[in-house]
């Protein structure tokens, strides 16, 4: 090889390295992502497959501005993101701190478990959660009644069938904040706690002023990743309640998947995807941001 | 963005398209050969004992659907099922794929969308055949007749069945292979003849207590069944009511059912020829506060909005629920110890419906890939499933059957539930439109529905509010 | 005698005070194991729940009231297993997110060497970008590869799936990967380039060997991610190549039910993950706090 190509591929080797990934990822990524913004700028019915895609302009993102439909479903994506991600912040520090605690025993067992909710297939969670919500034979609603509580209608009503959504969510996710926060007090420094202890500080004082602040960084990171990711919700929910009861639960994805699938109308549903699709980038980049290190 | 790395993302994407396109022209190319795969020799004329070619392989794409499964189901009629018996026969591996009503929705279209060679024939439903048949995607059954010189023997299909679930334009596009017939109901017989349960019934609503013959009596059963019997908590009826599983189509049968006491005509078309909507007629109103009626008084099984086609089986079969209301072809297992609690004490019946009422005729026809690799051996198998012989031997293992001659015989005439489905299958049907946006409409017509039950509208209202939004999608789709 | 009596005073305070300090700490002890005895009992219930159904005569699953107690019986397993084709859909999954594992840590792996041990123009906004595929909505790909895929004929092979099951494990791959490369110290390197061994040499026969941890993480990740993934599965595959969590889903029919072989496919489809999870759960939890981007 001569000295010229070999000085070339030690200076590029990095780069070069990245190539292979580089091009499958275009190829199964960027490519359908280009295809599905073309289609966004047609109209192309799948049902009549036999009219090709016609040029129509930005006339789908207008009319997704003014329908109300799409309005619903941001309404509902937005509520449903902010209170899954936040109710899972404050159980999931507590969740943590408590399994932190040197008082656990067979903690790599528990913590197993704690793993699991995270790792079961999301449409089989959508549907196990339907069975044991089942209004007439589900466990949930037994034990439950055994209490005194009757009359809980769980998905099956419009008004508490985004909080059952959440509720699910937050089963399915805590442990994931609560991994993070105790893998992040386990490598915290001991000297402020114990400095702390030794000055006589109230446990609620160093939780507030000592463990938050150093758990601030792994925390909000944690967050914004739970941010994307309810952004681009789809397995569980779509199992359960197709974006219903009404439209109710009808989130950014299903209400794309629902327009190109069965009703057709496909090129509608890639202007619905590349909105969310934007949104969840846009949300990337401050994620990314911060996960820079900061030289 | 640095010049680079936006270089690096045109080259990239450039590079993609080449290879997609050079991809594509090589499909298109490949496309126009024949592809090479079953030996295929041409058997003229005469069939069943011609030897077939050695390496047949079929391959079809259904739904999950009771019906299918009496295809390879083990019974001492066709040991191994129907399909083992073909494959003795002629050779020939059948392979069915069955997924679930929507993921098959999806798939099928999005297979035949693209023109694939995968499947040989899919299983549509025939309620929303207008998704399929304008597009053309299955071969004309008549002019594979000719072809092969098997004949279907179409004048012993019934005709309904035919030109409901199949035909377009003047082609036979599909043939289903069993006929569902809705609205179709069993009820726990020991129920309807316990004394004490008779003398009440009859002393609280005036008229003894039977099967219900109009719509006004199945809310009262609804109302009565509701209620602890020796200690256990038993529901009137299931309510159909998520718009995935066809909520609309539910109700749909339900007007069918015609009048109220009195039988009061039911013309109940969805839209007339020209595309207007009538479903807002004042016995569309009635129809639809009946049912809010029992939904508002929680006289059925709960699950509220979200009850779908599987719930009203699972209902029914958990043996706590006094009636229950489907498809012909939900029903197969419901006799079953093994799956069933209300097994043994099943009665079926057929409403009788108003003076010139319709019934609802839906089914999973079966369509012949126009892309598939080998039509004429798919039109020979299917030709052979649907042949009288075995049309009578899955009619006995459970099937609802398709042929005249089936439904004549005796031994298919002593099943109670094919001798009523006989008697419906005489009347005519709704007709419903062809159209591709079919289901949109329906699912908006769903979500009214919905709305109604919830309260959150009149059942006028909400039927307005249909009409309104299907002038709408047909204005859309340039219908109106 | 004053001396003695104030001594024993002292003495008794103290050991009544230490006393009291054990008795508290006990009490804390068991309140702490108790909460998190039923925290972890409700983050394990509904996979526990499908697991009984699983083993309940199926006609009891939909029984109401909850059957609790009853004999088990294997009907549902055996159906499950040699009626309807169980241990098929269990190999093919088993196929798939194995291959797809390798294959992006085949592509991947030299992919964050290049992102992480190297210095180049544009290294982290790269480095950016490929985690940005991750949060691609899966929606936006389906179609356009369905048509590319059927066009190169890989539609129903297991090629294909873990073709596109690749193109969602790599970034998280390569995010993982790149973070524990980093911390391995840049001196090493030096060192052994200085003792003539090539970058690619350091690479396999040094980089490799030491990130064993990361690597593992990275194996657990991925096949998790290809062996819960559901949409693409569903679109791409037929009969031979259906997933188990596809085929699982398809168990809830459009008229019947069988819900104790649904509980089955549930129970099936957690097994290998379970004992993955058992045995890399330190692994696991430490790549969470990488940023873990799940999908």
């Amino acid at each position: 090889m001569s000295p010229f190509l070999r000085n070339f591929f030690s200076k590029k080797l990095g780069p070069l390295l990245t190539a292979p990934s580089w091009a499958m990822l275009t190829a199964i990524s960027i490519y359908p992502l280009l295809y599905c913004v073309y289609l966004s700028f047609n109209d192309w019915n799948l049902l009549k497959a036999y009219i090709p895609p016609t040029f129509i302009g930005i006339k789908n993102y207008v009319d997704l501005l003014f329908d109300p439909l799409f309005q619903n479903t941001v309404q509902v994506s937005l509520t449903f993101s902010i209170l899954a991600v936040s109710i899972e912040l404050g159980l999931g520090i507590a969740v943590g701190m408590l399994f932190s605690s040197e008082h656990v025993k067979f903690g790599k067992v528990l913590r197993t478990v704690l793993l699991l909710p995270m790792v079961v297939t999301p449409v089989l969670i959508g549907l196990t959660w339907k069975t044991m919500l089942n209004q007439k034979w589900g466990v949930v609603n037994y034990f439950l009644a055994q209490l005194g509580v009757t009359g809980i209608e769980w998905y099956t009503s419009p008004a508490q069938a985004l909080p059952t959504m959440v509720l699910i969510d937050i089963w399915q996710w805590t442990p994931f904040v609560a991994l993070v926060v105790f893998a992040t007090l386990l490598s915290l420094p001991r000297e402020p706690f114990e400095a702390a202890a030794i000055d006589g500080a109230s446990r609620l004082h160093i939780f507030r002023h000592i463990t938050l602040p150093m758990l601030r960084g792994s925390i909000s990171l944690a967050v914004l990743i739970r941010l994307i990711d309810t952004l681009r919700e789809f397995d569980k929910v779509y199992v359960l309640t197709r974006g219903g009861p009404g439209r109710a639960t009808d989130l950014m994805s299903i209400f794309a998947y629902r327009t190109a699938f069965y009703h057709g109308y496909v090129s509608y549903a890639a202007a619905t995807s590349i909105v969310l699709f934007i949104v969840v980038i846009g949300l990337c980049t401050i994620l990314l941001g911060r996960l820079t290190p900061k030289k | 963005m640095s010049r680079r790395r936006f270089a690096k993302y045109v080259g990239g994407a450039a590079v993609v398209a080449v290879g997609a396109a050079a991809g594509y022209g090589i499909y298109e190319t490949s496309k126009s050969q024949p592809t090479p795969t079953a030996t295929l020799t041409t058997q003229p004329a005469t069939e069943t004992t011609a030897l077939p070619p050695a390496a047949v392989s079929l391959r079809g794409e259904t739904t999950s659907d009771p019906n299918f499964y009496l295809w390879d189901k083990d019974t001492s009629v066709t040991p191994g099922g129907l399909l083992a018996e073909y494959k003795k026969k002629t050779g020939a591996t059948v392979t069915m794929e069955r997924l679930d009503w929507g993921t098959h929705y999806e798939k099928s279209r999005l297979e035949l969308q693209s023109q694939s060679p995968t499947y040989d024939f899919f299983a549509y439903d025939a309620y929303v055949r207008g998704s399929y048949l304008p597009n053309n995607w299955f071969m004309d059954w008549k002019e594979l007749e000719s072809k092969t010189g098997l004949t279907m023997n179409f004048d012993d299909i019934t005709p309904k069945i035919v030109r409901d679930c199949g035909t377009f334009e003047g082609k036979i596009q599909g043939i289903p292979s069993g006929s569902f017939l809705s609205p179709y109901f069993v009820y726990r017989k020991s129920l309807f003849s316990e004394p004490n349960l008779q003398g009440e019934f009859e002393k609280k609503f005036g008229h003894p207590l039977a099967p219900p013959s109009s719509w006004e009596e199945v809310t009262e059963l609804s109302e009565f069944f509701t209620r602890k019997i020796n200690g256990m908590q038993w529901y009137g009826v299931s309510l159909l009511m998520a718009p995935e599983s066809s909520s609309d189509e539910f109700y749909f049968r339900w007007l069918n059912m015609g009048g109220g006491k009195g039988g009061r005509s039911a013309s109940m078309l969805i839209c007339d020829e020209n595309y207007e909507p009538l479903i807002n007629n004042d016995i569309g109103v009635e129809a639809l506060t009946n049912i809010v009626n029992i939904f508002k008084h929680k006289w059925c099984a709960p699950g509220g909005t979200e009850v779908a086609w599987v719930d009203i089986t699972s209902n029914f079969f958990a043996g706590d629920v006094a009636m229950g209301y489907m498809w012909s072809c939900a029903w197969p297992g419901v006799d079953d110890p093994g799956v069933s609690k209300a097994a043994g004490d099943v009665g079926f019946y057929t409403m009788p419906l108003a003076q010139d009422g319709v019934n609802a005729h839906s089914s999973l026809a079966l369509g012949i890939n126009r892309f598939g690799k080998v039509p004429e051996e798919t039109y020979k198998f299917l030709q052979w499933l649907l042949s009288p012989e075995q049309d009578k031997r899955m009619a006995l293992i459970g099937n609802n059957p398709v042929r005249t001659s089936t439904f004549q015989d005796p031994e298919v005439q002593a099943n109670p539930m094919n001798a009523n489905l006989w008697k419906m299958l005489q009347l005519p049907s709704v007709p419903q439109p062809d159209l591709p946006e079919f289901g949109e409409m329906n699912y908006e017509f769903s979500l009214e529905i919905q709305n109604a039950a919830l309260g959150k509208k009149t059942p006028k209202q909400a039927l307005d509010d249909t009409v309104a939004k299907w002038r709408e999608i047909l204005k859309k789709a340039g219908k109106l | 005698m004053h001396d003695i009596v104030g001594q024993t005073d002292t003495q008794e305070v103290v050991a009544m005070g230490e006393r009291d300090l054990n008795l508290r700490r006990r009490i804390e002890v068991v309140v702490v194991n108790l909460v998190v005895l039923l925290v972890t009992l409700w983050f394990v219930f509904p996979i526990l729940w499908e697991v009984l159904a699983s083993i309940k005569p199926p006609i009891e699953v939909t029984a109401n009231p909850p059957l609790f107690f009853f004999v088990p019986t294997a009907e549902s397993w055996y159906t499950l297993l040699f009626e309807k084709g169980g241990s098929l859909f269990l190999t093919n999954s088993l196929v798939v997110a194995f291959g797809s594992t390798a294959l992006s840590l085949a592509l991947g792996a030299p992919t964050a060497y290049g992102l992480s041990r190297f210095s180049y123009k544009g290294r982290d906004s790269l480095a950016m970008d490929f985690l940005s595929f991750r949060m691609f909505p899966p929606i936006v790909i389906v179609i356009p590869l369905f048509i590319v895929f059927q066009s190169l004929a890989i539609k129903n092979t297991y090629f294909g799936l873990i073709l596109g099951h690749t193109a969602f494990n790599i970034p998280f791959t390569i995010w993982l990967l790149r973070g524990f490369f980093m911390e391995i110290p840049i001196e090493i390197e030096h060192a052994s380039m200085v003792d003539g061994c090539s970058r690619m040499g350091f690479f396999w026969r040094m980089l490799l060997p030491m990130s064993a941890p990361g690597l593992a993480t990275s194996i657990v990740f991925s096949f998790i991610l290809s062996w819960n993934e559901f949409m693409f599965a569903s679109v791409m595959s037929s009969q031979e190549t259906r997933t188990l969590p596809v085929f699982a889903a398809s168990l809830l029919e459009h008229y019947v039910a069988d819900w104790g072989q649904f509980a089955a496919a549930c129970t099936l489809s957690i097994i290998p993950v379970f004992i993955l999870v058992l045995f890399t759960q330190r692994y696991m939890i430490k790549g969470l706090t990488y940023g873990a981007i799940r999908g």
